[in-house]
């Protein structure tokens, strides 16, 4: 019997091994972050492990951090919502409807996800340029500047993910409702979007995490009234780099996962299926 | 409750013509199935009454009302889906309540009704479960549930027992029956399933190749089959390859196999070689050289027996090496491979059809 269980517990400590290393592998980088906020120094150096534990950090955190923290904020929900209805409806139709040329279209929606960033940062750029010189629309430096790009390279998550859990909706459930005398809308209303929900919740949390998290766009379109946080913490660290920097990660990473935290809490994706089945 | 019709009916997909100008007539309150293989037409013509396809050319009527135009939330009707189609974040309540609430129907009147749908469909009890919850034949009978609530003018069913197993499908056949007649709803059914379709109809419409071969009650489908495709998809049958060469009163006489046939009501064949179809419960077995007095009769040899409980299925050669199956009583003294038979049936046991 010890014969049969030995390779077996052996084999048990590889594979704990691993994933304790991959666990390492992946938080390691944020370990350092978070402990070397909490050096209370002088030097604006990175010290990890921290020498002089200290809030000191905390406190020195420029105003100018908080205000492109919440043009961030704003700008990914606005990005998530946007994205959200409109990559709801070109999800539909690409499925649903009898559109002419529906490949075609579904690559263009992707096409985005295939355009380095930073060309679609420069496009945008020129475009607006175009734009003001034209209509005189001031688009870059604005918040409806930057939420347009931000919609364009968003757009395909929820597409994506829309149109993936579509496929997967039995389209004699909308068949059924309308043989029950449900208009368009009403099927859509009380049987589609019921369905694809959280399909459209994760292209929506995809899109702010992008929104964000974007740099190379963002960089290219802000201005100095409208700056991005993390567009302002790159010019941080390439300019004056102090813990400052390191103390605000801190405090995005706590508020990440207390939003994680939240997400699988109230909005956990099983619930979100929706079958009650155990509820 | 309405009567049905289609008027020239062409249902087309793109370039592929599904259903080719059908004349179709259902009465108010009669169960109709459309019988065939895939591909025949029979769920275009469903879809085309549920008004989820568009004819090309001809006309959909319930009663007198010329629907044809008519998009299927406006016409009343009430769908069974093969795959159940409720919806599944839905309680069973609101999904037999659905038709009722677009209707603009009231909270509780809704709930009285759909406590006595459930109790017709004798699930009571279930209204706040979901249909995860439920078994296949329980959801089968909640769709039925829902799709009946309004109620509608006509109810639709495709292949509404394909999912379940035989025993189920088998119970699930009598209380569709149960249900339709007590509602005495006018019944679409359609399936690919002929005992199914004898079972549940007051006639049958069986389809092939976009066109209604032949439309009938199941006793009538079944003695007078009008094409051989119907003979064929319809039970068991053998064809004889004969030739009418006479007529005597209303009966017909044909040669073939190197026997004289006399076929009953056969005399509007015209002269010329078609096919003599007769069942195989409608042979009977006889000792070689038994005289033929007053039917049919073929010699053989049974080369193969198959015992299969209630009766015994036996393969006979005949005459130019066709085979014929008979089927005959499990206790046939007769029925063992190798005897040299004589088969023997009444002249108003079998049909003359066009060789096609």
């Amino acid at each position: 019997m010890n014969g049969r269980r030995l390779p077996r517990l052996l084999w048990r400590a590889v594979v704990a091994a691993f994933v304790a290393a991959f666990y390492v592998f992946l938080f390691a980088p944020l370990v350092v972050v978070v402990g070397a906020s909490f050096d209370g120094g002088e030097h604006a150096f990175l010290n990890f492990p921290p020498r002089h534990l200290s809030l000191a950090w905390y406190l020195k955190i420029p105003g100018r951090y908080f205000e492109t923290l919440w043009v961030s904020l704003q700008l990914g929900v606005v990005a998530a919502a946007c994205s959200g209805v409109l990559g709801v409806m070109a999800a539909l139709a690409l499925a649903r409807g009898r559109l002419p040329g529906a490949g075609l279209m579904a690559a263009l929606f992707r096409a985005p996800l295939q355009i380095p960033v930073i060309v679609t940062g420069f496009a945008f750029l020129q475009l607006f340029y175009l734009a003001s010189a034209a209509g005189g629309v001031p688009l870059v430096g604005s918040f409806a500047g930057l939420a347009i790009a931000h919609v364009f390279i968003t757009l395909p998550y929820v597409i994506g993910t829309t149109a993936a859990i579509l496929q997967r909706v039995n389209p004699s459930l909308e068949e059924a409702a309308i043989s029950l005398g449900a208009t368009r809308w009403r099927t859509f209303r009380r049987v589609t979007l019921p369905a694809i929900l959280p399909g459209v919740y994760a292209g929506a949390l995809y899109a702010f995490i992008v929104s964000f998290g974007d740099v190379p766009v963002s960089m290219f379109l802000a201005g100095s009234r409208y700056t991005t946080f993390p567009v302002e913490m790159f010019y941080g660290m390439e300019l004056n780099f102090d813990p400052a920097i390191l103390a605000m990660s801190t405090l995005i990473l706590v508020g990440s996962f207390a939003a994680i935290w939240a997400v699988q809490r109230f909005l956990g994706l099983n619930t979100l299926l929706g079958t009650g089945a155990g509820s | 409750m309405s009567s049905v019709t289609l008027a020239g009916v062409t249902g087309r997909y793109g370039d592929f013509t599904a259903l080719d100008a059908i004349d179709l007539e259902i009465a108010e309150g009669e169960f109709l199935t459309l019988l065939g293989p895939s591909g025949c037409g029979k769920t275009t013509t469903l879809r085309l009454v549920a008004g989820f396809l568009e004819p090309s050319r001809g006309r959909v009527l319930f009663d007198d009302e010329d629907v044809t135009h008519r998009p299927p939330n406006r016409r009343q009707i009430g769908m069974v889906f093969q795959d159940y189609a409720l919806f599944p974040h839905m309680t069973i309540a609101d999904n037999v309540g659905f038709g009722l609430r677009e209707r603009g129907v009231g909270k509780a009147a809704i709930r009285r009704r759909v406590d006595e749908l459930l109790d017709l469909v004798r699930l009571p009890g279930v209204q706040q479960r979901y249909p995860a919850q439920l078994s296949g034949g329980q959801r089968q009978r909640v769709a039925l549930a829902r799709a009946v609530a309004h109620p509608p003018r006509v109810l639709l069913m495709d292949e509404p027992l394909g999912a379940l197993d035989l025993k189920l499908r088998e119970a699930m056949q009598t209380e569709i029956q149960r249900i339709q007649r007590t509602l005495a709803i006018t019944t679409v059914y359609v399936t690919h399933d002929q005992t199914e379709a004898m079972n549940l109809s007051d006639r049958i419409a069986v389809m092939n190749q976009g066109r209604i071969e032949q439309l009938a009650t199941a006793r009538e489908l079944y003695l007078k089959p009008r094409t051989r495709f119907v003979a064929d998809f319809v039970g068991k049958i053998n064809f004889l390859p004969v030739t009418v060469d006479g007529y005597a009163g209303p009966d017909a006489h044909a040669v073939g196999l190197g026997t004289a046939f006399r076929v009953a009501d056969g005399a509007g064949r015209p002269r010329g070689p078609c096919l003599l179809a007769v069942r195989p419960e409608q042979l009977r077995l006889s000792p070689a050289g038994t005289p033929a007095d007053g039917c049919n009769a073929l010699d053989g040899r049974i080369v193969d027996v198959r015992y299969s409980g209630n009766l015994v299925r036996c393969e006979v050669e005949v005459a130019g090496g066709t085979p014929v199956i008979v089927e005959t009583g499990p206790d046939d003294p007769l029925a063992t491979a190798g005897t040299a038979i004589r088969l023997a049936w009444a002249y108003d046991r079998c049909t003359l059809l066009d060789d096609d």
